[in-house]
This record gives structure tokens, sequence and C-alpha cells, in this order.
């Protein structure tokens, strides 16, 4: 009985784990693979990153310990996972002198989604990525002072100053 | 272009950002990017399946509990802040009161009291190899094994040998700092450096290879063997660039101390393979040779060491003289990737005859034994009649590790939310209403908010507002005191409506603590 007992926790933390990752897949797996472009890793890399986070929050649900926010859960190791991969990144590129591929040329403004992404492009790294969480991935502002180790003030006041400068440097399109 | 519009496009996919390419790979099931399941490709790992059987057993809930049988909902209208003198009978008036901030960590000493530290202050662990373009990167590692910290700066002197001690590739003189931050290295600290060697245009060099290194405030040389643990082929060799030049190891940047873990997994147990074991100088108190003991994780990711590993003393011949364990329990420590933890080992009261020697040791972990790097072991003298000693002094730590975030009580706390009916508000007027707060402990037990009193966050988002605005206060727990145990507890409540406020309807979040208890309503804003 006791076994039988014990099948029917596991089957029911394999439900639990599956059904959370599969939502956090389906609501912010382009997201997660967004963010972790835009933190400079290439886009095989990324996609690989955002698969581990993904792996890494099932098992963590298999374990028992199901996040309360299994998205910042995921934007969070995914993040902690791009910052291991610049560390060795930067282990050989500090002797090589290898120069990351260039970025391409930014697009020409055909649009507004065109003229905002490419001024995000152009704000501070930290600006930028609270941007990202916030607006693209939806995070609240606690979940990102979790996600980027910051507190939840500093993440609004990044948002507040990244909007602002879009704001100024946009001034003038469309008004 | 309008604040709006701005946020209307950062919510949109970037034009240069492909689509998401991956399946999601969960066995036994694969969840295509667009939600359908066919076959997994492969099954999941052994490890996974096996973790399906850990289960976290009780999560204890801290609960802020104050004597059995107060059970005064309104004790004193006395408040630490401005208490509201029109509340209704039986409601907790609203105080305007914000959380006591947290305490600030203890000053982190100058690291240029600390001396420099020489050779006699630490262990050398030589690391490689990974490649790129025709070069091997590998690494150099100081692991603290003195009682004092000592600090390193600037980059070391680096030669590379091959197993009979020949150079086989020349490196540069050490160089003092050029600047940068001092590395303090306590015990079971640890420093590196990245060595990079190029231009081989020789055979394979008989192995294993040694790496020779000089501290740039040192004037003594120290060997280590290389363990070739990098992701580069122990066949891989660098690139011949210059067939008439000789062959380079370099120091491309300053010591470092290691970075902090990216974390996101459970840590498997160290292998053998993956660690390093070393013992520092032998010192004597009272009659009791003592020395540092530090294992550094060469793994690459972390791991988790069973505190304290059995530590084995053996002779000459390899007899098995004595071992150090832990008493129970045994806790576990996880040991951060290129970090280090450290343990005193004591050995004392050796009466018997002299066992042959040169002494060694091992250290014994779940995958094996590991052989432990040691200058040399004395044999203690004979303090009585009673058996020779050999025993940990305390478990195993990692220094300077972050600690874990301790676990806000608050989020924990067994109470259920309920908010009144919200009335309309104005812009730069008040949203009065009230929240009430049931200790819903299984255990029946009280809640003294008074011993400690926690904050409550009300989060507001304004019509047409993308983002939420917070406000965090403390409850009026001085008027509360104790909540007894499913009696509701009313609190009144005020929040500022911004002057700039659209009209229409607005929600509001109130939630205890960080992550607690929470309810949501909406409620209109209106001229």
């Amino acid at each position: 009985m006791r076994d039988g007992g014990l099948t029917t926790d596991v089957g029911a933390l394999e439900r639990t784990a599956r059904q959370v990752v599969e939502h956090v897949h389906a609501e912010s797996g382009q997201q997660l693979f967004g963010f972790v472009r835009r933190l400079g890793v290439r886009d095989d890399d990324a996609a690989d990153i955002a698969q581990e986070a993904l792996l890494r929050l099932w098992r963590a649900c298999l374990g028992g310990r199901v996040p309360d926010r299994p998205a910042a859960w995921a934007f969070r190791t995914a993040y902690r996972l791009a910052m291991d991969r610049h560390r060795v990144g930067r282990r050989l590129e500090a002797f090589l002198g290898s120069q990351r591929p260039p970025r391409s040329a930014p697009p020409e403004r055909r649009d507004d989604l065109l003229a905002v992404w490419s001024e995000v492009d152009r704000l501070p790294g930290r600006q930028r990525q609270v941007l990202y969480l916030r607006y693209r991935a939806d995070l609240a502002f606690e979940d990102i002072g979790v996600v980027l180790g910051i507190d939840a003030s500093s993440a609004r006041a990044n948002a507040t100053r990244g909007v602002a400068a879009l704001r100024e440097r946009l001034a003038g399109k469309d008004e | 272009m309008k604040v709006e519009r701005i946020e209307e496009q950062l919510r949109s996919q970037p034009p240069d950002e492909p689509n998401y390419p991956r399946d999601l790979l969960l066995a036994p099931a694969l969840v295509r990017a667009t939600g359908s399941r066919t076959r997994a490709r492969s099954a999941a790992p052994a490890a996974l399946v096996a973790a399906v059987l850990v289960i976290v057993a009780l999560v204890v809930v801290p609960l802020l509990a104050g004597p059995l049988g107060r059970n005064e909902t309104s004790p004193s209208p006395t408040t630490a802040g401005t208490p509201e003198p029109s509340s209704p009978l039986g409601v907790i008036p609203w105080i305007d009161a914000t959380p006591s901030p947290s305490p600030t960590p203890d000053p982190t000493p100058d690291p240029h009291g600390f001396r420099s530290c020489s050779a006699d202050d630490v262990a050398v662990v030589a690391d490689g190899w990974g490649g790129a373009t025709g070069s091997l990167a590998g690494g150099v590692e100081l692991i603290g094994l003195s009682g004092d910290p000592c600090t390193v700066a600037g980059k070391p002197a680096v030669t590379l040998l091959n197993a009979r001690g020949k150079v086989i590739a020349t490196g540069t003189r050490s160089v003092p700092s050029s600047g940068s931050d001092l590395v303090v290295v306590p015990v079971g600290g640890v420093a590196s450096v990245t060595t990079a060697w190029s231009n081989w245009c020789g055979g394979a060099p008989d192995r294993p290879l040694k790496v020779r290194v000089r501290l740039p405030a040192d004037n003594h040389d120290v060997e280590a063997v290389v363990h070739e643990t990098g992701p580069a082929s122990p066949a891989e060799m660098p690139r011949c660039d210059n067939p008439n030049g000789p062959s380079l190891v370099g120091v491309p940047l300053e010591f470092t101390a290691p970075e902090r873990s990216a974390g996101g997994y459970e840590p498997e147990a160290c292998s053998a393979g993956g660690i390093t074991a070393h013992l520092g100088r032998w010192g004597a108190a009272a009659g009791t040779w003592y020395a540092n003991l530090a294992i550094l994780n060469l793994s690459g990711v972390d791991c988790r060491l069973e505190a304290n590993p059995a530590f084995e003393l053996r002779d000459r011949t390899g007899k098995l003289l004595l071992v150090a364990t832990a008493p129970p329990p045994v806790p576990m420590v996880v040991v951060p990737a290129g970090w280090a933890a450290t343990v005193r080992v004591g050995f004392a009261n050796w009466c018997g005859p002299l066992p042959a020697m040169p002494l060694a040791a091992d250290l014994v972990v779940a995958s094996g034994r590991v052989a432990v790097d040691a200058p040399e072991l004395p044999v203690p003298p004979c303090m009585g009649g009673s058996a020779p000693d050999l025993s940990y002094d305390g478990s195993l730590t990692v220094p300077g590790t972050p600690a874990a975030p301790e676990p806000n009580p608050t989020d924990s706390l067994p109470v259920s939310v309920t908010l009144s009916p919200l009335p309309t508000a104005r812009p730069g007027g008040t949203l009065d209403y009230t929240v009430t707060l049931t200790n819903i402990s299984a255990f029946d037990k009280p809640i003294n908010l008074q011993a400690s009193c926690p904050p409550f966050t009300q989060r507001l988002w304004l019509p047409g507002d993308g983002a939420a605005r917070d406000v965090t206060l403390r409850l009026n727990c001085e008027s509360a005191g104790v909540l007894p145990p499913h009696v509701p507890v009313v609190f009144a409540m005020r929040l500022s409506i911004p002057a700039d406020a659209a009209i229409g309807d607005a929600t509001i979040l109130w939630q205890l603590g960080e992550r607690g208890a929470a309810a949501k309503a909406t409620f209109t804003i209106e001229r």
C-alpha cells in the first residue's frame, strides 16, 4: 500500500511538474530565448540556455519544489546560465583576444517596431534587460529584481529611465 | 512617439529576434513549441528519474507566536505612527508607518592590512585545457592554507614543464598589480589566473605536465601537476604558428577571486576526479598537531560534499594507520565550482612504534579516494596511554560564499486576507478601505504581531498605466497585538491616488510581506 501511495505521489509530482513547465514554455519560451539573446548570447546558445532553464525548472518541480513564480524562476536561471556562459567564454577570449562577432548593423527604421527596438539596443545594459523583462516578458518588478539580483525599486527606476530615454530619442516620430 | 506607443512596441517581438527554435524536451513526451506533444526522442537522464523519489519532507512554517491565552484584538490605541481617530469600532486604525530598514552587514576588513601571500601560505593547483583558434587555455589556482589571510595581486610567473621537469614552454616574469584590487585569500579562499599555452611545434610531451609558478611578491618557485580536466582532449596541442620560435605560456589577466555560482540546479556529490585536497603546514597546540585541510572543486559545476569525508592516514607502505571521520549528524556542504571548502584536522598522541615514514593521506569521497597534497605529515608526541587521535576540528565550510537569503517569515504566516468592497476614488484623493486578516494556523497558534511586525505592500495598477506602483508599509501591530486563531481582525487601510491618475477601473493588490498572503480587488477612479 505504501508503494502504491508513493507511486501516486510521484505521478502527481510528474503531472504538476509537466503542467508548470509546459505553461512556462508556452507562455514565456519565446521571451526566455529572446531575453538570453539580448544578453549577448548567440542564437544557438540562447536556445540551449532557454531549454536548460526549463529543464532545471522541471527538475525542481519533480523534487517537490515548485517555485512561487515559475516564469520568474526560469528567467533567473537563464540569466545566471547566460552569465556563466560569458564567464567561461571570457577565460578563453582573454588570451586569444578574439572578439565577439560584430553586431549586425541596426535595421533600418521601417516602422515603429524597428525604431523602438533599435533604440533599446542603444540603452545601457541594465535598462535593456529591465525593459525586456518588464514589457516583453511581462514580469513584475519584484520578479525582475529576483532575476537580475537587484531591488524591485531599482528595476522600476531602470524601466522609468529607459522609457524616458526612448521617448526622448524618439521624439518627433509620429508626433 | 508617445509613451503608450513605445510600450506597445516593447511588448511586441523585436524584429531582429528569431522565433524560439526549440521543442521542450521532457521525458517521456516531447512538447513542441506550439504546445502539441509527440513522443520523446530520448529518455530523461537517470538522475531525473531518481530525483522523482526525492520528496521534500516538511516545510517548517515559522510562526510568530506569542503566549497562549492573549486574545485581545485592540488592546491599546498607542501606536508608533499617527492613529486614525475616527476609525469604526473594532477596526485597527490606520498608521502611515514605513518598515524598519534591513540590518547592514559588517564592514569588510581593509585588504591592505593583510600581508602578501607567499608560497608557504597557499597550495597551488594547475588545470587545463580548453582550446580555441590554436591556443590552449588553462588556469592556476591558489588555495589559502595559512591561519591568517593574505593577499595576491598582479600576475605570477608561469613556466610549463613536462613530466621529467624539462621546460617545454617559457613564460613571462611575474607582474605586480597594475592597480587592480587585491584578492584576499583566507584559509580555504581561492585566487586564480588564466594561463594560455601557444605555438607548440614538437611531438607529444611527456605527461603529466607541470606548471612552475612564482607569486608576484615572493621569490620561491612552486610546481604543480596540471589536472587535465578541461574540454580539450589530451592529444590536443597548441597550433604551431612559428616553427622557429619557442612555445610560450602566458598569463593574460591578473589574479581574481572565483565568481559566484549561477546555481539553479541540484548539485551532485563531488567526485574524486573533480576535486583536489591539500593540507597546510602543521602547528602544535597543547600537544596536538593541527593543519588546515582544503578541498578544491575543479569539476566546473557545483558539487556537494559529505561533511566531513573520511580522512585516512597511511604509512609509506600504504598501511592504514588512522581514520578521521565526522561525528553524526553529518551535514552536507555545497562547494561552488572553482571554490574550496576547508576544515582543520588534529593529530595527537602517537605512543606506538614510529610508523614507516613518510606518511600519506587520502580523502574518501563518494566515488573513491583523493590523495591529499601535503608538505609533510609529522608524528605527534605521546601524551598518555590512550590511543592516538586523528580527528576533524569542526565541519567543512566554504569561506566567502554568499549565504543563502534568509526566508522571510512573513511570507509563511498562516493568515488569510480579505479586502472590503472598495469605494470609488478621485485623482489626488485617497482610497480608504479595510483588510481583514484571519489567523488560519492549523495548530491553533496565536500570531504575535507585536513581537515581529510584518510589512505589507499595496500594489496599484492605474487605468492605462502598464507599470504597477508599490507602497510598502508596516501593519499597525501595536494596536493589533496578538492575532488569535480563527478570529478575523480588521485593519483600516489608506492609499493615495496619484493626481495624474486616469479615469477608469484600477486594481489593487494587498500582500503581506514580499510573497505572503494576498488579495486583489478593483475600484473605479472618477472625477
